[in-house]
């Protein structure tokens, strides 16, 4: 099941910036809580810089302006605490272009966030958070990712907290390099972290090697891609030191060594997107062990075009990698999340063909098996790469962002917001004013046109496995059962049968998908009847062999939907 | 205390309309909360708002009215001076000033160059944007007429950085200073060189990009730091580049 959302809200409905490079937050505890950023400005141009928030689970959103610093951003990232609600943001200051860490209890409300950490000569922060129990109070462990220039060469450092929650600025934050190794002088922009509830916390940057200016604007590099790992909060004095390099000895292994990168800052060779900097890792939530790793870099070398995303895997802490599972080219803006099942969703944003007729796809994938078969694959979004014409850079963003929260995927990308139907193959909503026969954005009048422009754009995947319980906004409240779906006749039935289980909010129409007919070999009684049935065929037969734990319970008449 | 002038009211706030107060104690979105302050307006014009934005006639906004004014009461009207809150199906806006609609909007007015009366909002920020000019002429350190004559590149040092400015020096042929003292430029003329963000990323791309051959009047930023060491001066706002006319503007307020 899958719904993308423009971000855009109706009130907006004039905005024609360039909102790019989208992140995105998912409350742990109420994943219908979901904080998203772009470069979107306030529209009133005041002092502060909007955030998106969505109370319904990314339906619809709304922009509340509590970001300081003016009214943008030069980069934002947002994450959210593991339990009681508090919001981390790690910014680049819009006035002074300052690395800037903020706070928020309540990004619901409309108070200014806290600014905890205020320092000069810092790119790309990336936030990522956990919470644990300590004599009954929460610590908020917070780890952003940053390439802080005050540390050159060294530059790849992660910024911490081990209780950003509480406390006045600076909260517990510090900052160190992960960077153990000589460099070219600096590392490459992204570093980006995955926290695991048991305390392992990983970190991936671009080692930059060599690093050749070719032109003002541009520069090849060098670059190995390097893992670090702590494995107790990065709490300690000498955190991130426990992953070494079998060659060298150094901390931090190379998962790919002295790959090519051609880094562009104001020119945009991929489209009219500047590439260099595509980065991502995530952990399983079910094991610390499991990592995955992607990045991008050009496989031809110096004289190719290509921009080549990688996907790897290990299944030791970071001690060996796969080979590349999966390759993308001429694609950027890698993102990846596992859900708590151990199924890996890849995100990624693909320039397909020739201009003028290149375009920008936008598409999803997943896989349970690391591509051994086929993934399962969705196009989420379509359009031609020259349409509209960039403002600046980024166009589409340095980055986009997935998250994982129990067993769906929460995401956001940029890209145009052209109201045509083919662009999204897998539908779209839009709550901004459109006139999707004319292909025309309209006003708040739904009247005057607006040019396109390039929005945030919101995407929630759904896996429907047995035994998940599904509300509707209508109120109607479904299980799935053998693949199926039984729509539940009351909260009472709920609360008798399925107490274990929580309720997960999805849009009008999500389920319409799904067979109301169980696969074969299904098994199921209803609550008040010791006869179970089997499916088989389209239809339910009696069974008389089974195994009692292997039964699925229904309410009495749930069953009359089955032939 | 005085009541705030319309100029006043205008700049602190980024949207102005006039309105008829349509419920009290309510709100157009959900999950605003509400007090007795909080109302529902019915938008009767929209008088000042960002470039592009549209609040229809008719439409309803949710009004947090200002605690230092008198509360409304249904069917009231008024022109609302106001700061956003929150964008969502619909809009809500903080209340920072209020008058009443005919004082904001009956032609009463003069501007240069129209026959007809205008609106003291109009015409109040007409001034504003004036006065916009004038006090960002009277932080420069120096303001100039002149037209590019070159413009060249600055070669590249140090680390690379997604953020970085990429600096572009443009020569400037100066024919009038109106502010500053500016080295080998006299009463006859002369050129100075001024230094400029040439990148177009998300930091530095509405920064002002002198083009070869370009005119007009340049409110120029002592360069500071390692800059100074590339160009005296520098271009930082995208107002730092005026049209040559508004040079009558400055020499009318002093400078």
């Amino acid at each position: 099941m899958l719904k993308i959302v423009n971000m855009i809200p109706q009130a907006l409905s004039w905005e024609a910036r360039q909102d790019a490079e989208p992140n995105i937050a998912v409350n742990p505890e109420n994943p219908s809580q979901i904080v998203a950023t772009a470069f979107t400005m306030d529209p009133m141009n005041g002092p502060r810089a909007p955030v998106f928030v969505s109370n319904d689970g990314g339906l619809t959103w709304s922009l509340r302006s509590i970001v300081p610093g003016g009214p943008g951003t030069s980069d934002i990232s947002v994450g959210y605490a593991g339990r009681g609600g508090a919001l981390y943001a790690a910014i680049l200051n819009f006035s002074d272009a300052h690395l800037n860490v903020l706070r928020t209890l309540d990004p619901f409300s409309l108070t200014p966030m806290t600014q905890l950490v205020d320092r000069d000569d810092e790119d790309q922060p990336w936030v990522t958070a956990a919470t644990t129990r300590t004599a009954d109070v929460d610590q908020d462990r917070v780890f952003v990712g940053h390439n802080d220039f005050n540390t050159a060469p060294r530059t790849a450092s992660v910024e911490r907290s081990q209780d950003a929650r509480n406390g006045p600025a600076p909260a517990g934050f510090g900052t160190s390099a992960v960077e153990r190794r000589p460099t070219s002088g600096q590392d490459g922009p992204p570093v980006r972290t995955a926290v695991h509830p048991d305390g392992t916390v990983y970190a991936a940057f671009q080692h930059w090697t060599r690093a050749e200016r070719i032109a003002n604007r541009m520069l090849n590099v060098h670059a190995d891609i390097v893992v670090v790992r702590d494995d107790a909060w990065a709490a300690a004095a000498n955190p991130f030191a426990a992953l070494t390099d079998p060659d060298d000895a150094a901390v931090g292994l190379r998962v790919a060594r002295d790959r090519f990168l051609r880094f562009t800052a104001s020119t945009g060779p991929l489209g009219q997107e500047r590439i260099g900097a595509d980065l991502a890792i995530t952990v399983d939530p079910a094991s610390s062990a499991n990592v995955w790793l992607a990045w991008a870099d050009r496989v031809g070398g110096p004289d190719a075009t290509d921009w080549t995303i990688h996907v790897r895997r290990s299944t030791d802490r970071g001690a060996t990698w796969s080979d590349d599972l999966r390759t993308i080219t001429d694609a950027k803006n890698p993102a990846l999340a596992v859900n708590g099942r151990g199924l890996l969703c890849f995100m990624s944003q693909q320039l397909v063909g020739t201009a003028p007729a290149a375009r920008w796809v936008t598409q999803l994938e997943l896989t349970s098996d690391g591509w051994a078969e086929p993934a399962t694959t969705f196009v989420l979004h379509t359009a031609r790469a020259d349409d509209p014409r960039r403002l600046g850079l980024p166009y589409l963003g340095d980055y986009i962002r997935l998250e994982a929260v129990d067993d769906d995927f929460y995401g956001v990308f940029s890209g145009s917001n052209l109201p045509d139907t083919a662009n999204f193959p897998n539908g779209v909503t839009y709550r901004r004013n459109a006139d999707w026969n004319a292909h025309v954005l309209l006003n708040v009048d739904n009247v005057t046109p607006v040019g396109t422009s390039i929005d945030p754009f919101f995407v929630r995947h759904v896996v429907p496995y047995d035994g998940r319980l599904l509300q509707e906004q209508s109120g109607a409240i479904w299980v799935i059962l053998g693949g199926a779906r039984f729509q539940v006749p009351g909260q009472d039935v709920v609360d008798r049968l399925f107490a274990d289980a929580s309720v997960r909010q999805v849009w009008d129409g999500a389920l319409d998908a799904i067979p109301t007919i169980p696969r074969d070999g299904t098994l199921l009684r209803e609550e008040s009847s010791s006869q179970v049935f089997v499916v088989q065929g389209g239809s339910k037969l009696l069974a008389t062999s089974f195994l009692p734990e292997d039964v699925h319970v229904l309410w009495d008449g749930g069953l009359a939907g089955i032939p | 205390m005085p009541e705030p002038s319309l100029r006043e009211l205008l700049s602190s706030s980024g949207l102005a309309f006039t309105g008829t107060v349509e419920a009290v104690g309510a709100t157009t979105m959900a999950d605003v909360p509400v007090d007795d302050r909080t109302v529902i307006v019915r938008v009767g014009e929209l008088l000042h708002g960002p470039g592009g934005m549209s609040v229809p006639p008719g439409s309803r906004v949710t009004v947090q009215l200002a605690t230092d004014l008198p509360p409304m009461t249904t069917g009231e009207q008024a022109t609302f001076f106001a700061n956003g809150l929150l964008y969502g199906d619909s809009l809500v806006v903080g209340e920072v000033g209020r008058t009443s609609t005919e004082e904001a909007t009956a032609p009463t007015e003069r501007l240069s160059g129209l026959q007809e009366p205008v609106p003291p909002v109009q015409a109040a920020l007409a001034e504003l944007a004036q006065d916009e000019v004038v006090g960002h002429a009277r932080g420069a350190d120096a303001v100039v007429r002149g037209q590019v004559t070159a413009l060249s590149e600055v070669p590249r040092t140090g680390p690379p950085r997604e953020h970085d400015p990429h600096y572009w020096i443009a020569t400037l042929a100066v024919d009038v200073v109106a502010k500053g003292e500016l080295p080998g430029v006299t009463d006859q003329g002369g050129t100075t060189s001024v230094l400029y963000a040439n990148s177009i990323d998300v930091r530095w791309f509405e920064a002002p990009k002198p083009k070869a051959g370009q005119g007009g009047l340049w409110l120029l930023h002592a360069a500071a730091g390692d800059q100074a060491t590339l160009a005296p001066f520098e271009l930082l706002h995208p107002i730092d580049l005026q049209p040559s006319m508004q040079l009558n503007l400055l020499r009318e307020r002093g400078i």
